[in-house]
């Protein structure tokens, strides 16, 4: 048997206490109170008595206590002879960690971090295993343990060093837990994949070497159940200015739809301006970058953040016809995240044609429409009704978004409608509030088939089944918005076909009949609604799924671009998506960075951004669109965490520098060995139980002797 | 005449110095009791009043004997039919059948609170003294009390009062508080206090320097008191019993002494007795009844004692008047 901290052994002197008490006790302990002392003369105690050992049992338990107690604080354990031979030759895995996130480009940081990594390359043993990873929001592995082991010991830390020259810190954010809980993970796992050779791994650290700023991201450790074999060798880096301030834009579609005469502030744009928590100053100034870059003519705003607050500032209209700005901060200490980009929302124009007789009431068809129309900052539609029973006027729109038909139309409306649907660009919605005008959808799709009449409804009839699955009702898939049961339909038209291909029932009625279909014409499809929405027929006009419903419908053929052109550096950009297009039409697409090369596409047709600027991207016949990328607002948080907060998450840290571990004697290692040794069997805790119940077991007995040696007087004063 | 023969019967069981089997209570039972009184009224059934006879000679209902006159006696007890028998003038006297004044002298020193019986010499001095002090209020006697430590405590004057009994058993039941005890000074006080002849009867245990003992005893004595000693001592004291050895702390100095009791005992006893012969001796040189009371014995043989001496000094007295009686005629 051996010990961990001998040096509590020397507590076993503590065993001559009680031989001592017992022997020279002089003094005896009790005190009789008698009624006097007048005839009494002092009778000095007898030594040779007293000298006697009186209870051995009590002085054995009492020795024994203290003998159990000094043990278990010097935590023995049972040597491995076979385990500490090994232990040296034990290969160590070592795992180095660098940060090459954004906020790895402040001031010293990087140079700090390539320091560190260059400490633990020569500090490592011929023996070690060693690999090494980057990471950012995702995790790179430069060197991997095997490249690692096949080299010979000089020629690795060359590559090491190669590589470490190689990198640069990115514009990626930190994703602290994802990388670590993979090495962690990795480097747990290397018995099983050594197999026979699990016994002899040694030591297992994660090198670490991070800024571990506070929009690290570290959520993903707290499920993660830590390896008990691997520790982390934390090495922060630290800026030297503390002060960092960074923008991040609001969203745009956050406004209130702006009055008439307000143009020049919907220019102006809202930004919120944050300071770091350890900042010195609050005194910042931001302004447009000129496309000239001569930035003394900038309109500069002075604000103030006290530190750790954030204010939201209304910038200075940005530069004049400037589909793109650039936003700068100045004032802080580090310059990587004081750039941020912008694309300005266009305002979409769009046009619906309504086709249907004029009613200068509140409960027409007409009325409703015009009051579901969209419109925001971003978007603005205009309606044109015309009487589909007078010739085409003059100035008839072309390529509307929507064409809705009400009434029965002459022929000559037909054509008309054939050219703007067919062509892809309009979408038309023929409600058949009338059993008439199924004839002139019967006559411009072409389908004789297709017929109607007016469905019997008892009572009322609903909506019974809805196709989430269609661009027009997927907004409304989520439970909360799917309800369609509170709206009513007192009339509506039963619609039939035989076959028309291509046909699709939206929406149903309870009754069975559809609701809702789609037709498609040419390129372009033609909704058919069998119910009208005006008070007469249901209470569609009053839904509050009515404006959602028209404005999908209105947006249902175009090119539906995001409004939000604003993306962050690492994100999938789907941009097939943003064109509502097939990702094989967006394989001759080109996309430039901000750097000027040409990026592809992925497969999908998402792209994927790594720099912050404006990309640009060109789909053959689409129109070309911007696209701001901007830094993560998590990085450009740099208060750093402290190390605690990793260890809260259960992340093992070892409390001294494991590569010196390289550096240890053997007596230290022997120490380390002898530590897990003794942590693996807790050999203190039965001995620490031992010694209560001794203790125990001598409190019953001092007791019981005490009480059977009692002055046998039983004196009462 | 119911009680004359009361007290013949009482007479004769006491010069037998038997007690009564129906008066005896186990102590351990009696000390048991809670109330002072009650025990009182445990340990006195069986005497009866009137057992006892006045030492004084007045002018009561039971004639005594005759005295010749002379000048200054009061004519109205002048025996005319004897002046006219003998031509000489004789006056009567009679058997004063006045009452006892009786102190109970109770020593309260912290040495009185020390009992190895299961009671302390303070509860056994206290329950004697009641027992005493109802025993003679029952005869309609005034009984007092005087509790005293270095100095007078309490004071009781003797009365004869239907609640006075109970204000003695209230004042007897207070734990001893005094640091020491010294007779000399409460002693004088109480001879200072105590104007009209009387018994008093002193409890204590009588751990103190005797050296002026004598002296103050003699102060009762020779103001006429008759004088009754109870020494009180535990059995332990007497004996002492004790076996470990062990720091022994005086209760009253609050000193220590490390006392190995197999080693002093013999020497504790010599001294002891040595002290106690010391009191007795004076006591017998001025007339005073000693009596040593271990607290684990009965309390009747005491009152036993306190009849048979109120019996003999009553005798004595007669005999000393008659006597006078004689030689003066």
């Amino acid at each position: 048997m051996s010990f961990l901290t001998p040096l509590y052994l020397a507590g076993l002197a503590a065993i001559s206490l009680p031989i001592l008490f017992h022997m020279f006790r002089r003094v005896p302990r009790g005190r009789f109170v008698f009624s006097t002392l007048m005839f009494l003369s002092p009778s000095p105690p007898r030594v040779t008595r007293r000298s006697r050992i009186e209870h051995w049992l009590l002085l054995l338990l009492r020795a024994a206590a203290v003998l159990l107690l000094a043990f278990a604080f010097a935590r023995p354990y049972w040597r491995d002879d076979t385990a500490e031979d090994d232990w040296s030759s034990r290969p160590r895995q070592v795992a180095i960690l660098l940060d090459t996130s954004a906020s790895m480009r402040r001031g010293n940081l990087w140079q700090d971090a390539q320091g560190e990594v260059n400490l633990v390359l020569s500090s490592l043993n011929p023996s070690d295993v060693v690999r090494f990873h980057a990471f950012d929001d995702t995790l790179r592995t430069l060197i991997t343990a095997e490249d690692w082991s096949s080299l010979a010991f000089a020629e690795r830390g060359a590559l090491a060093l190669r590589q470490l020259q190689e990198l640069q810190p990115t514009w990626s954010a930190t994703r602290l837990d994802s990388a670590l809980t993979s090495v962690a993970e990795s480097l747990a796992a290397e018995d099983l994949v050594s197999g026979e050779n699990a016994e002899a791994t040694g030591e297992r650290v994660i090198v670490l070497i991070t800024d571990l700023q506070g929009g690290t991201r570290l959520t993903g450790i707290q499920g993660f159940e830590w390896p008990e074999q691997v520790r982390v060798d934390l090495r922060r880096v630290h800026a030297k200015d503390a002060t960092n301030a960074f923008m991040t834009w609001i969203d745009p579609a956050q406004d209130a739809l702006l009055e008439e005469g307000e143009h020049e502030d919907n220019r102006r744009v809202r930004v919120r301006v944050a300071n770091s928590g350890d900042a010195t100053h609050g005194q910042f100034r931001i302004y447009w970058q000129a496309k000239d870059g001569n930035d003394e003519t900038a309109e500069k705003v002075d604000i103030y953040v006290p530190p750790g607050g954030s204010r939201v500032v209304m910038t200075p209209p940005p530069p004049e016809a400037d589909a793109t700005s650039e936003l700068q901060l100045e004032g802080d200490g580090h310059g990587f995240d004081n750039t941020i980009f912008r694309v300005a929302s266009r305002l979409r124009e769009q046009s619906v044609v309504y086709l249907g007789a004029k009613s200068a009431s509140s409960d027409g068809p007409e009325f409703f429409l015009s009051r579901a129309l969209p419109k925001s900052t971003t978007q603005q539609t205009s309606m044109i009704a015309h009487n589909p029973g007078e010739p085409l006027p003059p100035d008839l729109a072309t390529s509307p978004d929507l064409i809705v038909v009400t009434e029965p139309v002459e022929p000559h409306w037909i054509d008309w409608l054939r050219d703007q649907v067919g062509g892809g660009e309009t979408t038309a919605l023929f409600v058949v509030s009338n059993p008439r005008v199924i004839e002139s959808l019967k006559e411009l799709i072409d389908q004789a088939s297709l017929s109607g009449e007016e469905a019997v409804v008892r009572d009322y009839a609903m909506l019974a089944s809805v196709d989430f699955d269609h661009p027009l009702f997927a907004p409304f898939r989520d439970p909360q918005f799917a309800d369609f049961t509170k709206i009513r339909f007192w009339k509506h038209r039963s619609l039939g076909w035989a076959s028309v291909p291509g046909a699709s029932v939206l929406a149903r009625f309870d009754d069975g009949d559809p609701a809702l279909a789609e037709f498609p014409l040419g390129q372009g499809s033609i909704f058919v609604l069998t119910s009208g929405w005006d008070l007469e027929d249901s209470q569609l006009g009053l839904s509050s799924k009515f404006v959602p419903l028209i404005a999908g419908m209105i947006s249902y053929r175009k090119s539906r671009i995001s409004q939000t052109q604003t993306f962050s550096v690492n994100e999938f950009i789907p941009l097939a998506e943003m064109f509502d297009g097939d990702a094989s039409e967006f394989a001759d697409a080109s996309v430039i960075s901000p750097a000027g090369n040409r990026m592809e596409l992925a497969e999908n047709g998402s792209l994927r951004v790594n720099l912050p600027g404006i990309y640009r991207a060109h789909v053959p016949n689409k129109d070309e669109i911007q696209l701001a990328v901007n830094l993560a607002a998590s990085e450009s948080q740099t208060e750093p965490l402290a190390p605690d907060d990793l260890s809260r998450l259960g992340v093992r840290l070892a409390d001294e520098p494991s590569t010196s571990g390289h550096r240890q004697s053997a007596g230290q290692r022997r120490q380390l060995l002898a530590a897990e040794l003794e942590g693996k069997q807790k050999l203190w805790q039965p001995l620490c139980l031992a010694a209560f119940l001794v203790l125990v077991f001598e409190t019953w007995l001092a007791g019981h002797l005490a009480r059977r040696n009692a002055a046998p007087d039983g004196a009462t004063t | 005449m119911a009680r004359s023969s009361v007290q013949s019967t009482a007479d004769d069981s006491l010069s037998s110095g038997e007690i009564r089997p129906g008066g005896r209570v186990e102590l351990q039972s009696l000390m048991r009791i809670r109330g002072l009184e009650m025990r009182a009224k445990v340990v006195v059934e069986g005497f009866w009043t009137g057992l006892h006879r006045s030492p004084y000679h007045g002018f009561s209902v039971e004639f005594t004997e005759y005295r010749q006159y002379s000048t200054g006696d009061d004519l109205r007890y002048l025996d005319w039919r004897l002046y006219a028998r003998s031509d000489r003038y004789y006056v009567k006297r009679f058997e004063d059948e006045t009452n006892l004044r009786c102190h109970f002298l109770v020593d309260a020193s912290r040495s009185m609170g020390f009992g190895t019986t299961g009671y302390t010499k303070s509860d056994y001095a206290a329950t004697l003294a009641a027992t005493m002090a109802y025993f003679l209020s029952q005869q309609r006697d005034a009984v007092g009390l005087v509790t005293f430590d270095r100095d007078i405590v309490d004071y009781i004057p003797a009365r004869y009062r239907p609640r006075h009994s109970h204000r003695l058993m209230v004042a007897l039941e207070k734990t001893p508080a005094g640091e020491g005890t010294d007779l000399t000074v409460p002693l004088a006080r109480v001879a200072e206090l105590m104007n009209k002849r009387g018994l008093l009867v002193l409890i204590s245990d009588m751990f103190a320097p005797i050296g002026s003992l004598e002296y103050d005893l003699s102060l009762f004595r020779s103001r006429g008191h008759d004088v009754i000693v109870f020494q009180v001592l535990d059995p332990s004291e007497l004996e002492f019993s004790f076996s470990a050895a062990t720091q022994f702390h005086d209760v009253e100095t609050g000193k220590q002494m490390y006392v190995d009791p197999a080693a002093v005992r013999n020497s504790y006893r010599e001294r002891l007795e040595k002290h106690n012969a010391a009191i007795e001796r004076s006591c017998r040189q001025l007339g005073i009844d000693f009596r040593r009371m271990a607290t684990d014995s009965h309390l009747e043989p005491a009152l036993a004692e306190l009849m048979r001496i109120r019996r003999r000094e009553g005798q004595t007295r007669k005999r000393f008047s008659r006597q006078a009686g004689r030689s003066r005629g």
